[in-house]
């Protein structure tokens, strides 16, 4: 009976998270229930975790092949093991905080604790009810999956004798400390969701969070080599301070027990801190009462009335201020903004700056490198209309245009991203060519392409929304599924030609024998075009029409 | 030229009508409320007035602008507040205010801004996030923002819900003062004292269909003098047999 209650309400509760989730501001690609296009919520244990457990199986199969090789091939299986585990454990770590994190944060920030404290249930029920809502059905069980396959690859490789029993257990003993300290820390974390949007340190800290995460998850497929290269330039370092990495440290320290029990001394102690934070905080906010423990850890700032007026702008600005604000305080957004920035960066620039490159095709490099940032870090707008969330219903009340939202939504998009991207590219520029004419050539084709390819990007989205008042998010696209399909289409259109002609363009252009005069003048011409294109859109997509 | 009109005004929702031939105008200088139960059509009527639903058939006006038509001038015309309060929850109040305020593009003198916080008592709000707040503050904060703007023409749906008794008093006055300086006022609430406290004329509405219509003391001498409650129960379909089930299900 007990049983049964429990799980149902831990069912019901992530059919609210998931609604609310995917309601407001803290929507996420990464919440592992699914909403229909109906917008329903269906929830059940296989449903919340099949998916993961074979996307994990695989990556954690993947991250086993190397080790297996060690049963044929004359590899060092000790260190792959444990390169290999360092790479799944940070895997598991990033993806346990952005499973958990979210979590607590919706069911704290809608007050679904407090929904269920109005039911006749004991703190104990309350607590149950929630951890049995994340571990079955928000995808906890699925995580499991990222070490299932590897530690049954690296059984056999320990059976068949090229893998000492000890690593296997320590990999072990990492991979549950792992989760332990995560789970702690993701509850704590997700805890902390209303003094987030209150403080400006805590919202810094968890963007950069996010976006290290993200930027995780992106690099997972080059993690292995990078770790396997780090792990053979370090060796000697890794024998002694590798007992500080945490969880894994035991295994890169094992033929020293000093060093091998200071460092699972070390990683004892921060899954007991973790710990004893989640139980701190669980406490005060889940079984003390959300509001309460709101107030408490949020100080209120103090206006007087009589002395501060109200700082009242135009139209454009004044959008553009609210949705910079709101993605301020929203730092998983704006880290997923951010992260649309970064990528062409952590994909363009080794490539730039790699000395093979640098004398031949340097000012080729910072054309393609001007083009390829520009364009896609202009494609970020989405997430300006999404960060409205439930507030998007406020715009329908009011007297503006759909152009005035996308040109709103365009300049907040490129205040945000434009200065890192020209700034990256002028700083790339100036290390390879020491041309300061090309670098504000280049920043200025950066900018061009980044506004263009923003007001494209925000007039087609905003064609897109909804006709009448409607919550905004990945799901609100309106229309038939042709309709969507013709509109996914314009959308990859545009995707392709900001990242595909770039490339094309500058990677053909030294071998078909353009020269670099003819390169600028083709350059300038697209990111002409991409501007002449969004102002266009501008005022053919969105339009004169009501919002 | 009336301030709100609504000529022989039909709606419908999955092909059942849920506005049914409505007419109703609010001259200027007149309180004008609306009452009727849930789902008798008054918010749809409401949204009406800013275009943001469009009636099938029949023609509404606002200043002679028409919704359905040009959306963008009715709603620079009309001072909406809908039943749930819209809000940007990350927002704190003043963020929020110097947002919608710069939109209508209305700079409030500071002694305006003092005086409006007061009446409604938000002092104590003012620095918090939109989101920290109650309903029935999020609901005062979308009133004070049309307080600050002044529109000529006001349509509050559940103009009072959620408010204390000192806010309602100050929104009653308000609401006074600017019908008394010749601004057309609709409201529609649940809150049969404050209707009659406030109405130049009230209009029941039950099932898309105005039932009944005329100054608060016209309708009381429909029923020889009887209580508006009664009159509006009669009217709405409440009837003894209801009020026998209730009475069941207490005991």
């Amino acid at each position: 009976m007990l049983k049964s209650m429990t799980l149902e309400i831990a069912k019901n509760l992530t059919k609210e998270v998931t609604f609310r989730g995917f309601r407001g501001v803290s929507a996420s690609a990464f919440t592992p229930v699914a909403k229909s296009s109906r917008g329903k919520v269906s929830v059940s244990i296989v449903k919340s975790n099949v998916l993961g457990a074979i996307f994990y199986s695989i990556v954690s199969f993947s991250a086993s092949v190397p080790l297996g090789m060690a049963t044929y091939a004359k590899v060092p299986a000790p260190e792959v093991f444990s390169v290999s585990l360092t790479v799944l454990v940070g895997f598991a770590f990033a993806l346990s905080l952005m499973q958990v994190t979210p979590f607590t944060s919706t069911f704290i920030r809608e007050g679904l604790v407090d929904l269920l404290r109005l039911l006749p249930l004991t703190d104990s029920q309350i607590l149950k009810a929630y951890l049995t809502a994340l571990f079955l059905y928000w995808g906890g069980l699925s995580l499991a999956f990222i070490f299932v396959p590897f530690f049954i690859v690296s059984a056999y490789v320990a059976i068949q004798g090229f893998l000492p029993g000890t690593y296997v257990l320590l990999g072990l003993l990492a991979a549950l400390a792992t989760f332990a300290f995560s789970y702690s820390l993701g509850i704590a974390l997700g805890s902390y969701s209303y003094a987030v949007r209150r403080r400006a340190s805590l919202r810094v800290a968890s963007t950069v969070a996010w976006l290290v995460s993200f930027m995780m998850m992106f690099l997972l497929y080059r993690a292995s080599s990078i770790m396997m290269e780090a792990a053979k330039s370090l060796e000697p370092v890794l024998s002694t301070w590798g007992a500080l990495i945490p969880f894994v440290g035991p295994l890169f320290t094992l033929p020293n027990p000093l060093l091998t029990l200071a460092s699972l001394g070390e990683s004892a102690v921060l899954v007991a801190v973790a710990y004893l934070l989640a139980r701190r905080r669980i406490s005060a906010v889940f079984l003390g009462g959300a509001e309460f423990a709101a107030v408490k850890a949020v100080p209120t700032k103090k206006v007087r009335v009589g002395e501060a007026g109200l700082s009242v702008s135009g139209l454009t600005w004044s959008m553009v201020r609210k949705d910079l604000k709101l993605l301020s305080r929203e730092p998983r957004r704006l880290a997923n903004m951010l992260f649309l920035v970064v990528l062409p960066i952590i994909m363009s620039v080794p490539t730039a700056s790699s000395s093979n490159l640098m004398a031949r095709y340097s000012t080729y490099m910072v054309f393609f490198m001007a083009s390829f940032l520009g364009a896609f870090s202009g494609l970020a707008s989405d997430n300006v209309f999404y960060v409205e969330g439930s507030g998007a219903l406020l715009l329908y009340h009011l007297p503006i245009s759909k152009r005035d939202v996308a040109l709103a939504k365009a300049l907040t998009c490129s205040l945000i991203t434009a200065p890192i991207s020209v700034a990256v590219v002028a700083g790339t520029s100036l290390y390879l060519t020491g041309s300061p004419a090309l670098t504000l050539y280049a920043a200025g084709v950066t900018a061009l392409l980044n506004v263009g390819f923003s007001l494209l990007n925000s007039s087609v989205t905003t064609s897109m929304l909804p006709d009448t008042p409607s919550e905004w998010s990945e799901y609100s696209f309106r229309g038939s599924m042709s309709t969507r399909f013709a509109r996914t289409v314009v959308k990859l259109t545009i995707l392709g030609v900001g990242v595909g002609v770039p490339i094309v363009l500058m990677l053909l252009a030294p071998f078909l024998g353009a020269s670099l005069t003819m390169t600028e003048a083709i350059l300038t011409a697209y990111a002409l075009a991409s501007l002449a294109a969004g102002l266009t859109f501008l005022h053919v997509a969105a339009g004169r029409k009501p919002l | 030229m009336p301030g709100v009109e609504y000529v022989n005004v039909w709606k419908y929702y999955g092909g059942k009508p849920v506005v049914k031939g409505v007419n109703l105008s609010v001259k200027e200088g007149e309180v004008r409320v609306l009452l009727g139960p849930n789902g008798s059509g008054k918010s749809t009527l409401f949204k009406m007035s800013i275009g943001i639903v469009r009636p099938e058939q029949g023609a509404v006006k606002v200043d002679g602008v028409n919704p359905a038509e040009d959306p963008i001038s009715a709603r620079r015309i009309v001072g909406y507040v809908p039943e749930d309060p819209l809000v940007y929850e990350s927002l704190e109040v003043t963020e929020y205010l110097e947002f919608l305020l710069s939109v209508y593009g209305v700079r409030p003198p500071r002694e305006r801004f003092a005086a409006v916080i007061k009446a409604l008592g938000l002092e104590e709000h003012v620095g918090k996030l939109v989101g920290e707040l109650s309903h029935g503050n999020k609901r005062k904060v979308m009133l004070a923002a049309i307080m600050l703007r002044d529109p000529q023409v006001l349509v509050l749906d559940e103009a009072f819900s959620g408010l204390d008794v000192g806010s309602a008093r100050a929104v009653k006055t308000w609401l006074r003062e600017k019908a008394a300086s010749g601004s057309a006022v609709l409201v529609s609430t649940h809150i049969l004292p404050i209707a009659e406290a406030i109405a130049d004329r009230i209009t029941i509405i039950y099932e898309g269909r105005i039932v009944a219509e005329g100054t608060p003391e016209e309708l009381r001498s429909l029923e020889g003098g009887k209580e508006l409650e009664d009159i509006y129960l009669k009217l709405t379909g409440y009837s003894s047999e209801v009020e026998e089930l209730v009475k069941a299900l207490a005991t």
